[in-house]
């Protein structure tokens, strides 16, 4: 049966990877200890084979999911035939088996990847890497080929439709966050398989940690990111006003990215002073062992949350037995190299950058701790008391508020406080317009806070009632980080100028450029402090539920909205209930919001899906939810929500991105402008590829639809001409299939009767932009197949997609650069000093150069 | 010497501190941002024992059993519905806006507290649509949820 020759193939695929993982532990092990580079280097070839086999499996699952073959069970279980190519592609990761072959595939990609930039500048510690990475992959191959097969097929009868997904995973989010995030949790991988094997090898030295801080930049960039998104998610689709709610599944990311942030910092630590090695080893392992702990969390059903991924008891065992031996394991060889992970200098002074380093670190770890045990808090009393005792939203709030608010006051003076012991000078100096900066914003907003009674202003999101004081300081502390790094910038650019006597802004820019890591840094802090005034916000929360009759005001905030009724209208998969709102701010009219709600025809048993409708100012957003109507009593219910500065929180985001893309360029791409001929034939094919890509996704999300396709019959109205073509090319076919409403034929019902319409409105003198402004009313904007110019849903995907090809365009460039042969000829073409004959040194020298603060 | 009492010293406040702050959490789970979480049948084996306590009850909702109003007379929509586990039944009364996923058959966490034998909830969370697991499909007798495993679809899940 050629059917089951597919599964046949992927599951062999995995066998062979998981014998070829085997045989790379053991080469490189054998070859480490008895110094036999033959042997490991053959591991090194075990492991890219490892890594195609398991890119063929991969190849193999995706082909059976766009073939729509249901005689696997995963197939038949997570996709459709009518779903769009491009929810297809999303379903390899949309189901639980599936999800780890994805996590699988992502590990030996960057496993293969990290062993190859580093074959040549770390010989000592490669075979230990690679033996690591592929213990860990080995772990997880164990799991697909032993316990959670993707490659099972039905022993019968296989069903002959799809189950699909539901359509409320179908949005581009669905798309972006779940993948972002396993980037995220997969590449910590890499450090830790770096520290692991300088703890083994004794290499403690700073150049493990040379090769490990880009890794790890881009493990805490795609969590970052993994977790706006799934903010984002929450806040526009869902429908309950907020955006994070302490879900165990929320926090399961949120715990490797405090320790990641606490990682990026304390290496300054140890590179300038020789300091806090303890805490660097220790600090890859913890991120390497959280992520394994929250792909744990979210797949044995240990805790309770909302995001439903499954229980299995046997799974739960096999991960902790895991976990359990990889922290033994790792922190034994921790407690054994201790002797050389001896600091080379001692804390002088409290009042020193070490010290606030120390401090910043201590609190991550802290929250990280504290995070965890109250999310495993149930299971925790469970065992210890017998009852499970949940830990809610308010207790979070409460602590770790006041936490963030220390944090933001460290991250405006670690970067301005000393190295060693800060004078008293040096204090004056650096910190008195940031600090009257910081006293002022307190004086002004504290005049503009009425001390009215509690009842009135308290933070809706805890139980606690923490008066509005609590927001204020947090505004005071920000606008002191932005006077810090603003300063910081102002006096480096000064400098510059004075030395190169060049205009101030190319000596801004050349300070950014020679110091990318420091300077990207800053404008990370800078977007965090953003991310911060946006959760301040949610301390003027306003909210209510109203049921109005229509023509019927009702007031929140300042806005007065008044229900103007509702319209039934369908497309061919749904059939949709929108309520029109009137607003007005001031008598004056603000704008006219739509809440909806969405019947998919094809999914009966699923209730509507609530279509929020937001209206997002940089000041507020005006938030509302249609939650009911009631057509013969002639009246609706409606939810309407004031966030005030909501949106800071995307907006500081997009300024992380900026921030990290920054920090994370290799500063040879600026050094050796005489390679360029080489490296030009490397950035163009990498920009070709990338765009090639980019119209691929971009394409696919452009047509991203649900549901199935309806019958029609009769005339179809086809184009009469070229720029009717045109036309109705720029439009989408809604009923889900891929083509543009010139092509859609009759299985598509609706379409020939919106091209006769559309044809009508041309016959009767209409214009090219009215017929697609009268679509956009009747349809929304996901009729046009390009999208509207709407920054926000465009940076949707178009920025994860953007992060990750850029990531990997650098680390080819990396990767290209890292080949001693061109090395070599680069060097001396370019009159760089070179150290005559010795590769190895003249590499060491060059990655010492690079880190140059 | 010194520097080694330092060391141990600081070590020493590190572990009372963390220690202390778990105790700290463990003994003031009185307060009210503590729940305990509990389904439904375990609720209504005794149900005056867990009146006036803050509990999240774990549940699916009994097909048919969703009834809604909405008036004039209140600014919020009401609901009303049966919730069980492993056959046991508890009615759960709810103002306000539902999940999208709120539906029959749908496994739901009720915040609120327990009065009079039906329950008054502030909250009504309800699972994601399954990412990982088919919905259980058979008929209500088999909505069951022991400690961790739901009984149905274990059983799914090993066949």
């Amino acid at each position: 049966m050629a059917q089951n020759a597919i599964a046949t193939l992927g599951d062999a695929g995995l066998l062979m990877a998981l014998v070829a993982s085997a045989y790379v532990i053991g080469a490189a092990v054998a070859g480490a200890r008895r110094k036999n580079q033959r042997l490991v280097r053959s591991a090194i070839y075990a492991s890219y084979a490892a890594t195609g086999l398991i890119a063929f499996a991969s190849a193999v699952m995706w082909f059976a999911i766009l073939s729509n073959d249901y005689t696997i069970k995963y197939v038949q279980r997570h996709s459709d035939a009518s779903m769009p190519w491009f929810y297809k592609f999303t379903a390899f990761w949309g189901g639980l088996d599936g999800s780890i072959l994805w996590w699988v595939l992502l590990l030996a990609v960057f496993a293969s990847l990290s062993i190859f930039i580093n074959r040549e500048r770390h010989r000592e510690l490669v075979p230990y890497v690679a033996a690591i990475l592929y213990v860990v992959i080995g772990f997880f191959l164990f799991l697909i080929i032993f316990q959670k097969r993707p490659f099972d097929t039905y022993l019968t009868e296989a069903p002959r439709v799809g189950k699909g997904m539901n359509p409320l995973l179908q949005n581009p989010y669905m798309a972006t966050h779940p993948p972002s995030l396993y980037l995220g949790f997969v590449s910590a991988t890499v450090p830790f398989a770096f520290g692991l094997a300088a703890l083994i090898t004794g290499n403690l030295d700073d150049s493990w940690l040379a090769s490990t801080r880009r890794w790890m930049i881009v493990s805490w960039y795609f969590l970052s990111q993994g977790l706006i998104l799934g903010m984002l998610w929450a806040y526009e689709e869902l429908g309950w006003g907020g955006y994070w709610g302490w879900d165990p599944v929320e926090n399961a990311g949120f715990l490797p990215w405090l320790t990641a942030t606490a990682f990026l910092h304390s290496i300054l630590v140890q590179e300038r002073r020789g300091m806090m090695k303890v805490w660097n080893v220790s600090l890859v392992i913890v991120t390497f062992l959280l992520t394994m702990l929250g792909t744990f969390m979210t797949r044995s059903g240990i805790v309770q949350s909302v995001h439903a991924f499954g229980q299995d008891t046997t799974l739960a065992y096999i991960f902790i037995t895991f976990i359990g031996f990889v922290a033994i394991f790792s922190f034994g060889y921790v407690v054994y190299r201790l002797p050389l992970l001896r600091s080379r200098n001692e804390l002088d002074s409290w009042l020193s950058r070490e010290f606030a380093f120390l401090l910043n670190n201590w609190i991550l770890l802290g929250c990280a701790f504290f995070v965890l045990i109250a999310t495993l808090f149930p299971t925790i009393s469970e065992w210890v008391m017998g009852e499970r005792i949940t830990v809610g939203p308010p207790f979070f709030n409460k602590w770790l508020a006041p936490i963030g608010l220390v944090l933001v006051f460290l991250t405006g003076v670690g970067p301005l406080i000393a190295w060693r012991k800060a004078s008293a000078e040096n204090l004056k100096t650096q910190f008195a317009i940031p600090a009257s900066t910081m006293v002022l914003t307190l004086v002004v907003l504290g005049a503009f806070t009425p001390l009215r009674g509690w009842s009135e202003w308290h933070l809706r999101s805890t139980l606690v009632r923490v008066p509005i004081t609590a927001s204020v300081f947090c505004f005071a502390l920000c606008a002191f980080v932005v006077a810090t790094i603003t300063q910081e910038f102002y006096r480096g650019a000064r400098v510059r100028q004075a030395h190169t006597k060049l205009d101030f802004f190319t000596s801004l820019v050349g300070l950014v450029a020679r110091g990318k890591r420091r300077y990207g840094g800053y404008i990370v802090h800078v977007a965090i402090v953003l991310m911060f005034v946006g959760f301040a916000g949610d301390g003027y929360k306003k909210e209510g539920d109203f049921t109005v009759e229509k023509g019927q005001t009702v007031s929140v905030g300042k806005y007065a909205l008044t229900y103007q009724g509702v319209e039934h209208t369908s497309a061919s998969d749904k059939d949709m209930v929108t309520a029109t709102v009137a607003v007005t701010v001031a008598g004056k009219p603000y704008t006219t919001l739509h809440p909806a709600k969405w019947s998919y025809r094809h999914h009966e048993d699923e209730p509507p899906t609530s279509e929020v409708d937001i209206k997002k100012t940089l000041a507020e957003d005006l938030y509302i939810v249609l939650n009911g109507v009631d057509q013969q009593a002639g009246i609706a219910n409606l939810k309407v929500v004031v966030n005030p500065l909501v949106n800071w929180i995307w907006l500081g985001f997009l300024l992380l991105a900026f921030g990290t893309a920054i920090a994370f360029m290799p500063d040879r791409a600026y050094a050796l402008a005489g390679a360029a001929a080489k490296s030009d034939k490397t950035k163009a094919a990498a920009a070709a590829a990338t765009m090639v890509l980019l119209m691929l996704l971009g394409g696919g999300v452009a047509r991203a639809q649900e549901a199935a396709m309806a019958r029609a019959s009769g005339d179809l109205h086809m184009p009469r001409n070229e720029p009717e073509r045109k036309l109705f090319a720029e439009l989408k076919c809604i009923c889900g299939c891929p083509h543009g409403l010139q092509e859609c034929g009759d299985e598509c019902g609706p379409a020939p009767a919106r091209r006769m319409e559309i044809q009508q409105l041309l016959d009767a003198g209409r214009t090219h932009d009215e017929v697609i402004a009268f679509e956009l009313s009747k349809y929304g904007e996901e009729v046009l197949r390009t999208p509207l110019d709407k920054g926000f849903r465009r940076l949707v995907w178009v920025l994860p997609v953007g992060a990750l090809l850029g990531a990997i365009g650098v680390l080819v460039v990396i990767a290209r650069k890292s080949s001693p042969k061109r090395r070599g000829a680069g060097a001396t073409a370019a009159g760089e000093p070179t150290v005559a004959g010795n590769e190895d040194y003249q590499s060491r020298l060059d990655d010492e150069l690079d880190e140059l603060d | 010497m010194q520097r080694q009492k330092r060391k141990v010293l600081s070590g020493l406040i590190t572990l009372t501190l963390l220690v202390g702050g778990v105790v700290y959490l463990f003994a003031s789970s009185a307060g009210e941002a503590f729940e305990y979480y509990k389904h439904v049948d375990e609720v209504m084996a005794n149900p005056s024992a867990w009146e006036h306590k803050h509990l999240q009850v774990h549940g699916f909702v009994v097909p048919g059993s969703i009834k809604k109003r909405m008036d004039k007379e209140h600014q919020q929509i009401e609901y009303k519905f049966m919730a069980v586990n492993c056959g046991k039944e508890i009615e759960v009364r709810y103002s306000g806006t539902v999940p999208d996923t709120f539906k029959d058959r749908a496994e739901v966490v009720v915040k609120g507290g327990l009065a009079n034998g039906r329950f008054d909830a502030n909250e009504i969370s309800a699972k994601c649509p399954s990412k990982y697991q088919a919905r259980p499909d058979g008929p209500a007798a088999t909505l069951c949820t022991k400690g961790d495993v739901n009984v149905e679809t274990a059983q799914a899940v090993a066949k």
